[in-house]
């Protein structure tokens, strides 16, 4: 186990160096350099400002110098706005984001388990056909859309929830709802088809033989077993709710990272794109190698 | 001597009558009986026959201005007008032209890309397939939004770069598939046989394995251009898509939504037109893997 973990962990290192270098790559063939801005400055004090951010010196020296920084843990400071840590963005913003993706998660698991565990029991009755018609629109409903309806109908209509800004728990409701919804329908459809596969197998037979009741067979044998790909796709939704959230937090006015992130990106923020997406990948790697540390804890047949 | 040979291949056998059917006509006999995934199909016939077909069946070109502004559906403008007098059924006619080329354009890219990298990956394995693999876990640690985000700012938002940004961030998902198809069908006793017989190893993979991987790959590309339709209108809603005036569904979307409570409009037809679509496109995939994907029982 110490040894597989300590294995997986050096295999992440050539990957994230990949990701960084990648990032690099594509952050700095976008045209228009940070002070580009139309601003008159006499080409000395351009000098200065670009030997300060290195910009003066080649890429691979400009990466070695960025990336012993990154690795001491300091991710620098914007270029565009001289004094803004990429570090004061994310302990500022990123809890915001974070809040909203959990909240999302929560819909998307909370909803799309258990109407995927509805469907798999009463398989091919109305309730199964509801849930299912349910999980193919739901699915196909952009989340910007979703959040236009919400807007629409609960908002403006009903206005039963605050349609904006962020800090009171009324105003989680409907941007989590949004982002959640449609990957609960996705959710719903995966539970739906493996606990299905799994109530076929010999051992569902032998549990309800031996007198297991329909609950416990369906919690403790057949829904165990769907768990392996439902915690597969929590980790590919972790991503999906991060780049999801750029839209619905730009929609409900709630400050997050993704203004950051779109802003950064369109204002040639080198250090603080580089930043936000190292961040990303890093944060996607520790949950990818979470996932696998639950493998272990969720089918005792993996050892690692 | 001779006589004998002609008996031999004079004689027929019973079954010699009976045609069967190639695995194509069989797929598509099977895939007429799915009533929704056939209703997609004709959908989708329709929004490219519009795509195609949008300056004959538009009265006004999508960037014509003159018009009332902002005006409700009715008939000289079946879908209304925009803010700046535009008929909305014009832009949503020249909209799918921009949707239908990116989904299908980027998924050709994939292809391109994903197809012969996984095959050969899977197919020759050891340090190609070491570096491939790497390579794809490297794709997938960036989010494909972000990848496509990206390449959006670098490059520019023209619909050839937007075909290019969305190809290039989807293209490790098709090289996956691909390559753990190839490993396994080479493992099957046809290769064995093609590989005994003394064909190449590049004419086992291109005539003996890859046609295997087929249904998978369109039951794949099938969901992927309706994630790349959304990728796009993703993008055209936080300004990286297509630009002004030209007429995404996504552009008109985040365009129309300044005027959501006085013309509803704006907002409905091309989310609608986005949003069934979509809705085609995954339900078809579902009918095709019924009918095309091997590990599914029928």
């Amino acid at each position: 186990m110490a040894l597989y973990l300590t294995r997986r962990l050096l295999t992440l290192i050539p990957a994230w160096i990949g990701v960084t270098l990648l990032a690099f790559m594509f952050v700095h063939s976008i045209p228009g350099g940070p002070f580009d801005t139309g601003a008159v400055r006499p080409p000395a004090t351009r000098a200065i400002l670009e030997s300060h951010y290195h910009l003066d010196r080649s890429l691979p020296v400009q990466y070695v110098l960025y990336m012993k920084n990154v690795v001491t843990g300091d991710l620098g400071e914007s270029i565009v706005q001289p004094g803004l840590r990429v570090s004061t963005v994310l302990t500022q913003r990123f809890p915001t984001s974070a809040e909203l993706g959990g909240a999302a998660l929560l819909v998307a698991l909370g909803i799309g388990v258990p109407a995927g565990l509805l469907a798999a029991t009463k398989r091919n009755q109305l309730l199964d056909r509801v849930v299912m018609v349910g999980a193919t629109i739901g699915y196909a409903i952009p989340n910007f859309i979703l959040s236009i309806l919400f807007i629409l109908v609960v908002g403006l209509d009903l206005r039963l929830l605050p349609l904006g800004g962020w800090g009171r728990p009324s105003q989680v409701v409907l941007p989590a709802l949004a982002l959640g919804l449609p990957w609960a329908s996705f959710v719903a459809r995966l539970t739906r088809g493996t606990v299905i596969g799994t109530l076929e197998q010999d051992y569902i037979r032998t549990a309800r033989a031996k007198g297991a009741g329909p609950a416990r067979v369906l919690v403790q044998h057949a829904f165990r077993n769907a768990l392996m790909p439902i915690t597969t796709v929590t980790a590919l939704l972790i991503a999906e709710l991060i780049t999801g959230s750029l839209v619905i937090e730009s929609i409900f006015s709630i400050p997050g990272m993704g203004q950051y992130l779109t802003n950064s990106v369109l204002g040639s923020d080198y250090t603080m794109t580089l930043g936000l997406i190292i961040f990303y990948a890093t944060l996607l790697f520790a949950a990818n190698v979470v996932v696998d540390l639950l493998y272990v804890w969720l089918d005792p047949r993996i050892r690692y | 001597m001779s006589a004998l040979s002609t008996q031999v291949a004079d004689r027929r056998e019973p079954w010699d009558d009976v045609r069967t059917p190639s695995q194509w006509a069989e797929a598509w006999r099977r895939l007429r009986k799915q009533r929704i995934a056939m209703a997609s199909l004709v959908f989708l016939v329709v929004v490219a026959v519009v795509a195609v077909f949008a300056p004959l069946l538009t009265t006004s070109g999508y960037s014509e201005i003159g018009f009332d502004p902002l005006e409700a559906p009715r008939w000289a403008h079946i879908m209304g007008t925009d803010e700046l007098g535009r008929d909305t059924w014009s832009r949503v006619a020249y909209g799918a032209r921009i949707s239908m080329l990116v989904g299908f354009g980027s998924q050709a890219i994939a292809l391109a890309i994903g197809l012969p990298l996984g095959a050969v990956a899977g197919f020759y394995g050891r340090w190609l397939d070491a570096l491939l693999m790497r390579a794809t876990d490297i794709m997938f640690s960036l989010p494909s939004i972000l990848v496509a985000l990206l390449f959006v700012t670098a490059f520019g938002t023209s619909v050839e770069v937007l075909m290019l940004a969305i190809g290039f961030a989807t293209w490790p998902t098709l090289a996956r598939l691909v390559r753990a198809e190839v490993l396994r069908t080479k493992q099957l006793e046809f290769v064995e046989a093609a590989d005994s017989i003394g064909c190449s190893p590049s004419r086992v993979l291109r005539v003996h394995v890859l046609p295997h991987t087929t249904g998978l790959v369109i039951v794949q590309i099938t969901f992927a251009i309706s994630q790349a339709i959304f990728t796009e209108a993703f993008l055209s809603f936080i300004g990286l898509g297509a630009q002004p005036p030209a007429p995404s569904w996504g552009r008109l979307l985040v365009d129309g939504f300044q005027y959501l409570q006085t013309s509803p409009h704006l907002v409905i037809f091309p989310g609608a037109a986005l949003f069934l679509t979509i809705l085609a496109l995954n339900s078809l995939g579902d009918g095709l893997r019924d009918v095309l994907d091997p590990h599914r029982p029928n």
